[in-house]
């Protein structure tokens, strides 16, 4: 406990060196600090599911009502050793990268209160440390959104995100109040003991559910998502996507899985739709987009519904009597989330370095990086990798066992069951195919192929700290990749805590993971082995028959006059998708054509634009703003700058409140 | 001793609420200082009452700020208002006066019956007393609402501060002395703000009718 503590005092400490330090000092000193901070919470984190502890702290001051309380159980540590690690590297390259608004004072000091905030979400043990925590993150982030406020794309991303963060708040501390109160405490671990049901349980299950949804970017509540990351400054956004949306499942998990327990199947059979949904969803929209930022936004969306569509499952087949297969779903998804964090964490910062250097984000003018950007590149293929699920990155260790934790729940189930489960397990295959699309286009087109712009191919790789920011979750993702098993023994640890479920047989040690009677297993370290032992049989057999080898130019399919316009582009790699779902896209295209003057037939220019617009928004959100507005003009008439009318109202209320509540 | 201070909290409360309402009845600006004056006198009798019947040295002290504060400072500061600008009427009420005196009526009623319950929250003599105090809130903020000068409105708001003043006498023998000196000085320095604005609002516009000042609003 002492190094929690000690890591939030740490935290605390950057905020004011943040706000107080003249400015070489304050980027230095504060993002240090916070990077400390991150390592001390992340530490203590491991320290607490190595040695199978639940350290816990309380204090009666500090916080109205109920005091403040920490509590670093499984759930909780298995989150926190993500949350740690994408702070500290996003705090480690804003060292390096800071400059101009985002060194400003109210900007590093903000940001290091939303780190703060961020780390403190998963280790608070009471409703009000919860929310409280909670409401700094949500507010520092949307303050962090103003730090550019002169741009008008800034301002909204800001009103959407307050709008929406604001009423997810407001949905949060609804649920979990009314949690507490049937609970008869405040205590998280308490509430979980006691158990809540009853149709009090149902509104609570709803709010919160819609509340923490928000956060993760379901659909429809994602519209704040893309929006808010490429407006935010790049370090600020790595923490949004690996870090913020995350701890809304977090809260899922904890509050919906773990204490409304009672809840009934069917509620959960919403969710899973609700997700499956949002999967796809953010998965077409990454597949799709041009704006690196964007598409990872959308990609956030679209990793988180696969989250969530994990735990839906799961709450679904507790309830339906099949734990096993839930609590594998749940190791899953912990383990999905680790991977997001680190390899969403180093996409959102290497696309920072990119802009940086290139001058865009736009992928169509990019390419080329792999030569000019060789380390940045080979990072992001790392990153690129895990989101795929190629074996041996990270991403692949938590959608093998989404996968296994679904099929083993098609076992001896009831039809409703099945088709649950089914529906969960299509959408899941469905959005890795095109996750791959988007992440392969990101990868090919951004850093592949030749530069497409005087700045892609003016490019320079960047040095020191920066590509150490990069690196760090890099080497995560590869650890967690080709040794899962402790992480998934702890991983389960958390699965047993949330209601009593307990994986029989699902193994983790160094050699791999094992999932019980299905005799299934994941042995990266094995496979690793082989590939290495293949490669170099492969050296040695080359080396060894290269002497009858005649060495001569190979046919290059005509490589040396390739242009940079014979490649695909970013919107050519992604037109299939888009005309195959143009349904549920909704893309703006429009071809110009402009014609030699001698001749009709000959063209001279031809112009193709392509853009996808949000469906969602244009089709849920602009009635209701459109509403909104009517409202407030028709409202405009009660106001007309009379004082006396304004205290009539004051003292009609007033005889109004004392009339009913007499 | 107790019956006496008893009939003197019974006298001084029913003048308070008395006072409000002649408020409504008086145009004159200067006489309206004055009854503001003599309601502040009222409200420290039943603070002094109280304090000695209830040996409270803490409430006679506040007693003695009431007088300074409400009786004082503030009246005299307001009358030097009203002096400066001689004559000065509450010319057109935008309810007249018998009207907003039905209404005044109307309210006081409203607020013994919605008030009884108050007495549960403090069994005794004075308790009973304490839809007065909310009558006279009621009252002051009809006079806020209805009157177009802006002395007449500082007149009106005070009114409101006297009600919450006597309803926390009566109810809870005193409210801690750092929390009136807190809330009498609050009110001072409204007045004194009010008075400062006053005084640039004539030098600017020349009349002080808060009606005419509609289009400012944007």
């Amino acid at each position: 406990m002492a190094v929690l503590l000690a890591g939030v005092g740490v935290a605390l400490a950057a905020i004011v060196v943040g706000a107080l330090a003249p400015h070489r000092q304050r980027v230095l000193y504060a993002n240090a600090l916070t990077a400390l901070a991150g390592v001390l919470v992340g530490g203590a984190a491991i320290a607490a599911l190595v040695t199978r502890t639940t350290p816990h702290a309380h204090t009666g001051a500090l916080l109205p009502l109920a005091g403040a309380s920490l509590r670093l159980d499984a759930l909780g540590a298995s989150l926190e050793v993500t949350v740690a690690l994408v702070v500290t590297a996003a705090a480690l390259f804003s060292i390096g990268y800071a400059h101009g608004a985002s060194a400003s004072r109210p900007a590093v000091a903000l940001q290091a209160a939303f780190a703060l905030g961020v780390l403190l979400v998963p280790v608070a043990g009471d409703v009000v440390t919860f929310l409280s925590a909670w409401e700094a993150m949500a507010a520092t982030s949307l303050a962090l959104l103003l730090v550019e406020h002169d741009r008008p794309a800034a301002r909204s991303a800001a009103l959407w995100y307050g709008a929406m963060t604001q009423g997810g708040a407001a949905a949060i501390t609804l649920g979990m109040l009314l949690a507490a109160a049937v609970a008869h405490t405040t205590s998280l671990a308490g509430m979980a003991a006691a158990g809540v049901g009853g149709p009090v349980a149902v509104v609570a299950f709803l709010a919160t559910v819609a509340g923490f949804a928000s956060k993760a970017g379901a659909v429809p509540l994602h519209v704040w998502l893309p929006r808010a990351h490429p407006e935010a400054s790049t370090p600020v956004s790595a923490m949004m996507s690996g870090a913020m949306t995350a701890l809304g499942l977090y809260g899922i998990a904890r509050v919906d899985l773990g204490i409304l327990t009672m809840i009934g199947r069917w509620w959960w059979v919403g969710v899973l739709v609700l997700a499956a949904a949002s999967a796809l969803y953010g998965a077409l929209h990454a597949a799709t987009a041009t704006d690196l930022k964007r598409l990872l936004a959308y990609s956030t969306i679209d990793a988180m519904g696969l989250g969530l569509i994990g735990l839906a499952a799961a709450g679904e087949l507790r309830a339906g009597g099949a734990p096993r297969a839930a609590a594998t779903l749940i190791v899953g998804v912990l383990i999905a989330l680790g991977a997001h964090g680190a390899y969403k964490t180093l996409l959102f910062l290497a696309t920072g370095l990119v802009e940086r250097a290139t001058g865009t984000r736009n992928l169509d003018l990019l390419g080329g990086l792999a030569s000019t950007m060789a380390r940045t590149s080979s990072l992001v293929a790392v990153a690129v990798a895990s989101a795929v699920g190629v074996p041996l990155a990270a991403g692949f260790v938590g959608e093998w066992l989404e996968i296994e934790g679904l099929v083993a729940g098609l076992a001896g189930r009831d039809p409703g069951g099945v088709a649950a489960t089914l529906l969960g397990l299509v959408a899941l295959a469905l959005t890795s195919g095109l996750t791959a699309v988007a992440m392969v286009k990101l990868l090919g087109i951004g850093f592949l192929g030749r530069p497409r712009s005087d700045g892609a191919r003016a490019a320079r790789e960047p040095h020191g700290i920066v590509i150490v920011a990069l690196a760090l979750p890099a080497l995560a993702t590869l650890a967690l990749g080709i040794v899962p098993g402790p992480a998934v023994a702890v991983a389960e640890r958390a699965a047993v805590e949330l209601g009593g479920m307990r994986v029989a047989g699902l193994r983790g040690d160094l050699g791999g993971i094992a999932v019980g009677a299905s005799a299934s297993a994941l042995r990266p370290l094995a496979l690793l082995a082989g590939l290495v032992g293949a490669a170099l049989v492969f050296r040695v057999l080359a080396r060894a028959g290269a002497r009858g080898v005649r060495r001569t130019a190979a046919w290059a399919c005509g490589r040396r006059e390739l242009s940079a316009r014979m490649q695909y582009t970013a919107t050519s790699f992604a037109e299939p998708v888009q005309r195959v779902f143009a349904d549920v896209l909704r893309p703006d295209v429009d071809v110009t054509l402009t014609h030699e003057d001698e001749s009709r037939d000959i063209e001279r220019v031809l112009t193709y634009q392509s853009s996808v617009a949000d469906a969602v928004e244009s089709g849920l959100y602009r009635p209701v703003i459109r509403g909104a507005d009517a409202l407030g003009r028709r409202a405009r008439a009660l106001a007309n700058g009379s004082v006396h009318r304004y205290l009539a109202y004051g003292l009609l209320v007033l005889l109004a409140v004392l009339v009913v509540l007499r | 001793m107790t019956g006496l201070a008893g009939a003197v909290i019974d006298l001084a409360a029913v003048a308070v609420l008395v006072i409000g309402v002649a408020g409504l009845w008086r145009r004159d600006l200067r006489a309206l200082v004055g009854l503001l004056r003599i309601q502040g006198i009222a409200l420290a009798l039943v603070a002094a009452s109280t304090a000695a019947t209830q040996h409270d040295v803490g409430l006679g002290v506040t007693a003695v700020l009431v007088v300074v504060v409400k009786a004082g400072v503030v009246p005299t500061l307001l009358g030097r208002v009203a002096r400066s600008d001689p004559g000065a009427r509450e010319s057109a009420p935008f309810i007249n006066v018998p009207s907003s005196l039905v209404l005044a009526a109307a309210l006081v009623g409203l607020a013994v019956v919605v008030g009884a319950p108050l007495h549960a929250l403090a069994p005794g003599r004075a308790a009973a007393l304490a839809p007065l105090g909310l009558a006279t809130v009621l009252t002051g903020y009809l006079l806020l609402v209805t009157r177009r000068r802006a002395l007449s409105q500082v007149v009106g708001l005070l009114v409101i501060d006297n009600g919450v003043a006597l309803m926390t006498f009566l109810l809870t023998a005193g409210v801690p002395l750092i929390v009136e000196l807190g809330g009498s000085l609050d009110v001072l320095l409204v007045v004194v703000v009010l008075r400062a604005l006053l005084g640039t609002m004539r030098a600017r516009l020349g009349n002080v009718a808060l009606d005419e000042l509609r289009e400012l609003h944007d």
